[in-house]
């Protein structure tokens, strides 16, 4: 049945969006974490990437994770020559994580997987609603 | 449940049987069943519930198997949510279903010989 079709659909949007919250949350927690070596690459923003999949047994046309990537943008440079992870000029890469842009990114993560959830409650009511034609 | 329904489910396939001529008897057709009243298992509607309440308990297995795990702190929340949706709407279609085959079969008790 289609319904049954659109809840596993919607189903795999739950899953892509609750492992872009885990990307988000990843990218937020490691947000000063620096090089574990002097002069070494800090900590780098992951995007999760997806892609449109058609689910074999259920033919429903579902989102996976594409790939979680990193971030190429460059690292921020700052002078703190006390650091551990300060190269010889005593500057310190930091990670490029901006709490801004994770915050409008958690924010859509959360819209989207609203949106499935409202997508599930509506195809359940509507199959409801079909079994109680029987009633 | 599963006794009465089933036999209720079987006595009316008997009966769409002998009516063969009517719609019920289109129904049981569809199975290959409508025509012979011999065989306990061969009642069209009897073998349609039969697979109904199969399918319903394996689904009903599938979201116990998802929620034992959740619980034992192995598995997905959305796939015991899914899973459990699905057995709850087929438990609700064979319930439905059931209902109405035990109506029709009380119409038939009922009847004016």
């Amino acid at each position: 049945m289609d319904l049954k079709t659109a809840v596993q659909v919607s189903a795999s949007g739950l899953r892509a969006q609750s492992l872009r919250m885990r990307v988000i949350a990843e990218n937020l927690a490691n947000a000063d974490s620096v090089a574990q070596t002097a002069g070494g690459n800090p900590y780098r923003r992951r995007v999760a990437t997806f892609k449109a999949e058609v689910d074999r047994t259920t033919g429903g046309m579902g989102v996976k994770v594409k790939d979680v990537e990193g971030d190429a943008s460059a690292f921020q440079r700052v002078y703190q020559p006390g650091s551990p992870a300060a190269d010889g000029k005593g500057y310190v890469l930091m990670p490029n994580v901006n709490g801004l842009v994770e915050a409008a990114d958690m924010k859509a993560a959360q819209r989207s997987y609203e949106a499935n959830l409202n997508a599930i409650e509506a195809a359940k009511s509507l199959t409801m609603r079909t079994i109680d034609l029987l009633k | 449940m599963s006794i009465g329904a089933l036999d209720a489910a079987l006595s009316y396939g008997r009966a769409a049987g002998i009516g063969k001529s009517g719609g019920l008897g289109d129904l049981g057709s569809k199975t290959g069943i409508g025509g012979s009243t011999g065989a306990a298992a061969s009642g069209g509607f009897g073998n349609l519930v039969e697979q109904m309440v199969t399918d319903t308990a394996s689904s009903l297995r599938t979201a116990e198997a998802a929620s034992a795990k959740q619980v034992a702190g192995k598995g997905d929340l959305i796939d015991v949510v899914t899973a459990i949706g699905a057995a709850e709407t087929a438990l609700d279609t064979v319930v439905a279903v059931r209902d109405r085959v035990v109506g029709a079969y009380s119409d038939i008790m009922r009847m004016q010989i």
